[in-house]
This record gives structure tokens, sequence and C-alpha cells, in this order.
């Protein structure tokens, strides 16, 4: 009997220290503990994305070889025309480079960009982002634009050894300066969360009052420069229609985001250029 | 003097991960539109086979591991994750009978239970409360549906295994 109240005993004791640990411990001794697991949970996540990959290996290593000659054939063609336009760039950004030496001016190549694939996508009502499988071994840190074919994906928020999240573009906590296009004016967005069955979407305010949006007619939302950690002119969507805000001065409205951004296979992680020169 | 090594809460670990890998590929494939959540799959298993601490131990990795996607109040989940395993550990021979009607409506509580939890304790991340109410109700109604064909599968999966591998679990204290 007595060694059951002991077990008893004993047993609150430890329920009682595990709850205050939870709740009371310093954050920082919380932060590391998370990042461990953080660092545990990478490869878990990951597995989905890399037998992806190996599902697509195996699926293309069964092509006929009749097949492969005629998709080489293909590559080839769209290779050759690929260099022609390596080389003209190529020239182009010496041509550019000598420009910006003899005029004094600040180099025009801001970003460089790290293609991550996305591992898990995280949305619901309490937080919307991504997981991607690349970290800050291969250069990513917290605060980074990413971005894909279709705009703007949204900010890294948090960057572990190999993966990383990536807070969404339509996330409540995203905010950012942008402009209409043809437009140097700045406006604010800001996301509006995930809501069930339907498109993410987001929200301008502050928008001068001589601008109009319709359906017919919609207004291009993009970056503008003075976000600092996107490059100027990266679509983030459109604006269907526009509302005078309470102060009477401005309009605010939705922002519908790309469909695409619910689909995101592959994004771009753009690295600050003066970041990778830092010793 | 010594206790034996036990297998069990590693299992149970084990078990959890592969939950945690399903759970992770599903909603990623059903996002942006729905977001399942099932705690009580973690959580109940190892609270009724598993004595006291190994159960709080199993209980507090998995939290540790899940919490990972949310980005605030992590220590609270943490917390509500123990508690509720606490908790289902003091009434695991309710599950003795385990009947598939028993064991999910016990499940479907808990589950239920820990989503109103987390809505009163994380960070709205939506427009506004009307939006944020349909989200959680949406997101808790098919996980509730989940839950109906996952629940008693996750109760005894754990027993399967280990009689596979030849040994006889029991809900914990049974027959003592």
């Amino acid at each position: 009997m007595a060694w059951r109240d002991f077990t008893a005993y004993r047993n609150l004791a430890v329920f009682v220290a595990a709850i205050l640990c939870c709740l009371i411990l310093p954050s920082a001794v919380r932060n590391k503990v998370r990042s461990l697991f953080y660092e545990f949970r990478a490869p878990i996540d990951s597995i989905p994305s890399q037998l992806s990959d190996l599902q697509k290996f195996w699926s293309l290593s069964s092509n006929s070889k009749r097949e492969l000659i005629e998709a080489g054939r293909d590559l080839a063609r769209i290779n050759a025309a690929n260099t022609l336009k390596l080389m003209e760039n190529e020239a182009l950004k010496l041509k550019v480079g000598r420009l910006e030496a003899v005029l004094q001016l600040p180099s025009e190549e801001k970003f460089k960009s790290e293609i991550a694939r996305v591992v898990r996508r995280d949305i619901g009502a309490w937080q919307q982002q991504l997981t991607i499988r690349k970290g800050t071994l291969h250069g990513i840190k917290e605060g980074y634009a990413v971005i894909y074919g279709g705009g703007v994906v949204g900010r890294i928020s948090r960057a572990g050894l190999y993966t990383s999240d990536v807070m969404l573009v339509g996330s409540r906590k995203f905010r950012m300066a942008a402009r209409f296009e043809n437009d140097e004016r700045a406006i604010i967005y800001q996301g509006a969360g995930s809501p069930s069955m339907h498109r993410p979407y987001g929200e301008v305010s502050d928008v001068p009052e001589d601008f109009k949006a319709s359906a017919s007619n919609p207004l291009k939302l993009v970056t503008s420069s003075l976000t600092g950690t996107f490059p100027d002119g990266i679509y983030i969507g459109e604006v269907t229609a526009l509302e005078q805000e309470a102060d009477g001065i401005f309009k605010s409205g939705r922002v519908d985001l790309s469909p695409g951004l619910s689909s995101l296979r592959e994004v771009s992680v753009l690295i600050p250029v003066s970041e990778l020169e830092r010793p | 003097m010594f206790k034996r090594f036990d297998i069990l809460p590693w299992v149970f670990i084990c078990i959890n991960m592969v939950y945690v890998f399903m759970l992770s590929t599903v909603n990623t494939e059903l996002a942006p539109h729905f977001r399942i959540f099932l705690p009580a799959i973690f959580l109940i298993a190892p609270a009724i086979y598993l004595g006291f601490l190994p159960a709080m131990f199993v209980a507090a990795f998995s939290a540790l591991i899940i919490e990972n996607s949310f980005s605030a109040r992590t220590g609270l989940i943490s917390a509500i994750w123990i508690s509720a395993a606490a908790l289902a550990h003091s009434l695991r021979f309710r599950f003795r009978g385990m009947d598939f009607l028993s064991i999910t409506a016990i499940m479907e509580l808990f589950n239920f239970a820990i989503l109103f939890l987390y809505m009163l304790i994380l960070p709205n991340s939506c427009r506004d409360m009307q939006s944020y109410l349909l989200r959680v109700v949406a997101d808790a109604g098919v996980s509730a549906i989940v839950l109906v064909f996952a629940g008693a599968f996750s109760i005894r999966l754990p027993v399967s295994l280990m009689r596979f591998f030849g040994r006889d679990v029991r809900i914990n204290g049974e027959g003592e």
C-alpha cells in the first residue's frame, strides 16, 4: 500500500514538474529544445519529397530508347538556343559591369537565387507556411525573400540546417511595401489568412484615391524596392476592387493571390549578394 | 533491483513518427483547403498501454516533434499534450471493452478538447474572428471524420504489432 502511495505521489510530482517545465522554462532553453527537435524532424518531412524524386527517376529510367533519343534531340535543340541566349546574357552583363565601373554606380545584381524543393505545406487557422528542403548550409537565413515563376511566395521565417520554413504571402503575419504596376507610389500589403476551400488572398491599404480597380480592369500589385528583401517589380496578385477607407483619404482592397501558390513544388530563395561577399 | 529494458515506449515513439510522416504528407496534399489535426492518435494508445512515466515521456516527445510546426506558444501546447496524456492514462480502463464505438467516442472527445484549447490559446492567423472560427470548425470536422477511421486502428495497431513479435500488450495495470 505504501509503495502504491509513493508511486502516486511520484507520478504527481513528475507531472507537475513537466507542466512547470513547459510553462516557465526560460525561452532560451525552450528555443534550444525546439531547434533540436526541428532538426530531428527535418528528415521525416523530407522523405516524401525524396521519394517523389526517386519515383520520377525510376519512371524516367523505364522510358524506351526511342523516347530517350527523341527527348535528347529536343533537348539538344533547346540547349543550342539557350547557349546563344547565355552568350548574349554574358555579353550584356559585361557591358553593364563596364558601364557601372565607368559611372561608379552600385551593382545592379543584388540577389542570387537558390532553388529549393517544397517538402511540406502547413496551412491552417494558426499558420500558413511551407517547408523547403534547403537551410543554413545552403546560405539561407531568416528574412530572405522566396519567389517562384508566378510571383512572390513569402519570406523565410525559420532556417534550420537542412530545411527552412517559409511564411506564405497569404499569411496574416506577412506585411510588406508594394506598388501597382506602372506607378511608383508605395502602398501596404498584408496577407489575410487562408479560408477553407478558397484561394488565399491578401489586402492592400493606404492606396491613393486616384486608383480605380474592377473585375474587368484589375490592377496588378508588384513588390516595391522599399521592401529591401525583394527585388522591385515581382508580381504579388491582382486587385479587382477598391473601397474608401474610414479616413476618407486612402482606399483599401482585396488582393487575389496566384492560384499556383497552393500547388508549389519548387521555389527560389533570393540570397542577397552582399551576404555572399561577406567573409 | 534493476528494471528490465522495456521496448514498448520506443515502439510507440516509432509509431508516432510514422504518424507524423503520414499526416505531414496528407496535409501537404490537402493544403490549403483543410488541415488534419489528430493529437488523439499520438496520445491515447501510449497513455493506455504504458505506465504513467513512459506515457508522459512519449507524450512530451511527440508534442515536441509536432509542435515544431507551430510558431508560437509551444510550451503551452506541450503542457496540453502532457495533461491530455495524464487524463487518458487515468481513464485507461474505459478502453477495456475495445469496441469501435467507445474507443472512437473517447478519442473524438479528446481530439475536440485539444483543438478547442488550441483555438483559445494559439494566435489567430485569419482575417477576422468569423473566418477564424470557420477555418477551425472546418479543420476540426475533417479531423473528426478521419479519426472515425483512424481512431480504433491507432489503438489496435501497437497490440497487433507487438503480438506479431511475440509480446502480449495489455492495458497498463490490468490484472494486477
